[in-house]
């Protein structure tokens, strides 16, 4: 359980693992507002859960990075959720 | 990790809920009138539902939720507690313990939450005999939301309507703090689903801040869902029963066919509120102006006055209060303002109760009948403290000094700790004890060796403070190790329950001395023994209703669970008053397993007899049955006590009842010993296992079939020679001729089973911290473990039963 940051050619790769909520999500703002990259990819290809803490977080990232790059979580049930959640189409 | 931490803390608590809960429901059925413990029951199933929402554990939530759900109509007197809704609900409250477990041992839940959750609702009331109970939540259509929906939207709402399917339009805004609260709201989106399909979601994200100026364990989305459903307005707004307070705004519609004006309340003024209502609000504010007052700084107060105001408007939106946004002060309030204004509310609402008692008492009638009607079946919306006190902005407890004084007396309330932190503790403090014994040594040595005459003084004055330190260290460790026994007589009722309902049989259990203590460990062992004991006594002993009424036995049988302090003992008890045990047939069986000889059958007393069944394998019912019958149960039970120096035995009355007797030391964290010397090196016997020492002359030994043996006050005590045991010295020699005349002495410690072991030498008792052996030695059965010395030698403890049983295992190693 939890989320990964790594720097590769000046983006910053954010990789949520398992499942992303409301235990994480303090600590992960505090640690993703620390860095310097402007531009991020968000990694949720190991994604398997979250709740509506994490839901925010991810709403407040899209609207803080502009050029955001998205990786889809690989299980479907989460991409549904998204989905319902008009995170994915918006 | 926080989040195993949290899954951790989680798993603990559970268990302790769902015993509680189960005893709750097994005491119920005896006492179904008993509100306050229904009362209790609900309030534990909704604090675990809330946990396992703060865990993650969403099917746990789910479940307990359905559970909940039929609490709460029984509570609400829509049904009726029975044996039938009773196994529902233990068995749905199993459910949830198989999850807990799954999610304990990380590993998929084998049981089907969804179709436990169908089972339960079908004892739920049907939804439109409670649809007249949960109304006031239920408003009029937000047109203006409505006309602004997308085309494909609105599109695909009429399609539903034309299907008959009712449209509800669900807007929640829930209060900032509601994580808090461990309420996750895409669970009840999750309820949604199950009710029909979501047509329209929308996330308002209006409230929410840049990323890195957000509270991200605050809440600032809301949520507006269209849903299509068959399902009643009633059954829409149970999915939001536990979040409807003054904080969160919910608002729920519906478009279709249900007739719902009929029961919609529109309340615009604070005379419309129900008196319930009325109370909780009052109440609500009186909490606001306590927080408020208890601010420590300005800015604390600034922050609390902005949040009440916050969630008032919610209040007024939610009511429809147009006079109450109209009087609600900008942001930001000021103190003396906001206060004053706070108190002409309070004041206000008292003055419309009494208004409404004058109105009583003067035969008027200013509450429509509708409303009336509401209120007399209104679910109750749970005012809790906790909830309703403004969360601190840091996070910290609100309440000024009255929060301290929570504080304070939180710190003599128990505390959890790890079982592991416990094991580690006991065994420094063992450690310590051994540690400490060797200075004794070492003072001697001073003394003798060395003439250092004053030092060894002052070491042995600072080593009788380290002796009482140590020691009530070691007991206070000891105190903290002991649990009840009633941590397992009270899983018993449960057992009872469903194996006589399963046998057909009617029982009452009886359960005294649950206080009595006893070491963890040795609670631990002793749980499986009571299982195979209360089964085989339900199962074999206790008589079918029919059988004892010919019998002119009282019906139901009665089970005994019994636990009493004896010396420095403890013993518990598990006696039936059923068909009891027949010598006669155990002797049978004993002969037919080549166990006994006939002949040897026939001498040996009725109470040796009975004791037979606690040999591996034996059992005198010929059936086998899903219960017991496989002659394992009383075999596990005689191992497990052994392991942990207990003992058992078996009283019983053919016709009258059986009881099953064990015996269990206090603790297993220490264990004297009788120090022996064999060939030189000293050795330990568990002092329990010895009945008495004595000091014979070899010609006092005397042989009988080429075994050695010696007259006791009359009786023939047979002899086992340590020394060839243990592949040593011989001590006893088996020449006749050679003992005639001999001065040589022996000792003899003679075992509880009757059996004298010869050794060379007595040293003493000692108090030892018993350390099994690992590696290859650990499969050396003779030996029950090992132990370090004051002197830092290592001293093997004998294990007299496998020493003599087995004629000793030297050989092999």
């Amino acid at each position: 359980m939890g989320y990964s940051f790594e720097n590769k050619e000046d983006r910053l790769v954010v990789q949520l693992l398992d499942r992303f909520d409301i235990t994480q999500v303090k600590e992960f703002t505090a640690d993703i507002c620390c860095r310097p990259e402007r531009h991020l990819v968000l990694d949720m290809k190991n994604l398997t859960g979250l709740d509506m803490a994490a839901l925010q977080v991810l709403w407040a990232i899209r609207q803080a990075y502009t050029g955001l790059e998205i990786i889809w979580p690989h299980d479907n049930q989460v991409v549904e959720r998204l989905e319902l959640l008009g995170f994915k189409t918006n | 990790m926080i989040v195993i931490n949290l899954l951790a803390t989680f798993i603990q608590e559970a268990r302790e809920y769902l015993e509680n809960i189960s005893q709750g429901l097994l005491y119920l059925e005896e006492n179904p009138a008993d509100a306050k413990v229904l009362d209790e029951i609900f309030r534990v199933a909704h604090t675990l539902k809330g946990s396992a929402g703060i865990a993650g554990l969403t099917e746990v939530q789910k479940l307990t939720h359905a559970l909940e759900d039929v609490l709460g109509a029984l509570r609400d007197g829509q049904i009726i507690y029975d044996s039938e809704l009773a196994d529902v609900l233990l068995h749905g409250f199993d459910g949830v313990k198989e999850l807990v477990e799954a999610a304990a041992g990380g590993q998929a839940p084998t049981v089907d939450y969804r179709q436990l959750i169908t089972m339960i609702r079908e004892y739920l009331p049907s939804v439109s005999d409670a649809a007249s109970g949960v109304t006031h939540i239920l408003r009029d259509v937000d047109k203006d939301a409505l006309a602004a929906l997308p085309e494909n939207v609105q599109k695909n709402i009429s399609v539903a309507r034309g299907q008959g399917l009712n449209i509800f339009q669900i807007c929640f805004m829930p209060d900032v703090g509601i994580f808090y609260t461990g309420t996750d709201p895409l669970l009840l989106v999750d309820e949604l689903m199950e009710l029909g399909q979501i047509i329209y979601l929308q996330v308002d994200d209006s409230g929410l801040p840049p990323l890195c100026e957000m509270d991200a364990e605050l809440c600032y989305l809301g949520i507006n869902i269209y849903l299509a459903s068959t399902a009643e307005p009633a059954r829409v707004e149970e999915v939001f029963q536990f979040v409807e307070s003054p904080e969160n705004y919910l608002r729920v519609a519906v478009m279709g066919e249900v007739g719902q004006s009929a029961t919609v309340k529109v309340a615009n003024t604070l005379a419309d509120l129900s008196s319930k209502e009325r109370k909780m609000f009052k109440e609500f504010l009186k909490q606001q102006q306590t927080a408020l007052a208890a601010a420590e700084t300005d800015e604390d107060r600034d922050w609390r006055a902005q949040h009440i105001t916050k969630i008032l408007h919610r209040v007024a939106q939610n009511y429809q209060w147009q006079w109450l946004i109209e009087q609600l002060p900008d942001l930001p309030v000021k103190q003396k303002e906001f206060q004053d204004f706070l108190a002409r509310l309070v004041e206000l609402l008292s003055e419309s109760d009494e208004q409404e008692l004058s109105c009583k008492e003067t035969g008027r009638k200013t509450i429509n009948g509708d409303t009336a009607e509401i209120d007399s079946m209104a679910s109750p919306v749970s005012v809790n403290d906790r909830k309703n006190v403004l969360p601190s902005p840091g996070g910290s407890s609100p309440g000024g000094k009255d929060g301290e004084k929570a504080w304070e007396s939180g710190i003599n309330q128990p505390i959890k700790v790890e079982q592991e932190k416990l094991d580690r503790m006991m065994s420094l403090a063992g450690e310590l004890v051994v540690a400490k014994n060797a200075l004794p040594y070492l003072v001697k040595k001073l003394e003798i060796e060395h003439g250092l005459v004053e030092l060894a003084r002052e070491m042995k004055e600072k080593y009788s403070i380290l002796d009482r330190i140590a020691r009530d260290m070691q007991d206070t460790v000891l105190d903290v190790r002991l649990m009840p026994v009633s941590y397992i007589f009270r899983k018993m009722p449960r057992l009872v329950r469903d194996i006589s309902r399963s046998l057909g049989k009617s029982v009452r259990l009886v359960t005294s001395g649950e206080e009595t203590q006893l070491d963890k460990n040795i609670i631990q062992v002793l749980n499986e023994p009571m299982v195979h004991l209360v089964r085989n006594a339900l199962d074999h002993g206790v008589e079918s209703p029919e059988e004892r009424q010919d019998l002119g036995k009282p019906v139901p049988a009665t089970v005994t669970l019994r636990s009493y302090r004896e010396g420095d003992r403890v013993i518990v008890e598990v006696e039936d008053d059923g068909r009891g045990i027949a010598p006669d047939r155990v002797r049978a069986m004993a002969v037919k397993k080549n166990l006994l000889t006939p002949e040897e059958a026939v001498s040996v007393s009725d109470e040796e007899a009975l004791n037979f069944i606690f040999m591996p394998g034996f059992s005198t019912n010929e059936e086998v049955s899903d219960l017991s019958g496989r002659g394992v149960g009383m075999d596990v039970v005689a191992t497990s006590l052994r392991q942990v120096n207990g003992k058992v035995r078996v009283y019983s009355e053919p016709g009258s009842g059986t009881c099953i007797r064990m015996e269990l030391p206090l603790t297993m964290v220490t264990s004297k010993v009788l120090l022996v010397k064999v060939s030189g090196q000293p050795y330990g016997l568990p002092l329990d296992a010895v009945q008495e020492t004595v000091k014979l002359n070899a010609s006092q030994i005397k042989t009988m079939k080429g075994q050695p043996v010696a007259v006791l006050r009359n009786e023939l005590v047979p002899l086992s020679d340590t020394g060839s045991l243990l592949a040593r010295h011989k001590i006893i020699n088996t020449d006749a001729d050679a003992n005639t005349g001999s001065d040589e002495e022996i000792y003899i410690a003679v075992l509880n089973t009757g059996i004298g072991l010869a050794v060379h030498d007595l040293l003493g008792e000692q108090d030892i911290i018993l350390k099994p052996l690992e590696g290859e030695l650990a499969g050396i059965a003779i030996f029950a473990g090992a132990a370090v010395l004051g002197d830092g030698n290592v001293l093997l403890v004998l294990n007299p039963h496998e020493l003599t049983q087995t004629g000793g295992v030297m050989d092999g190693v």
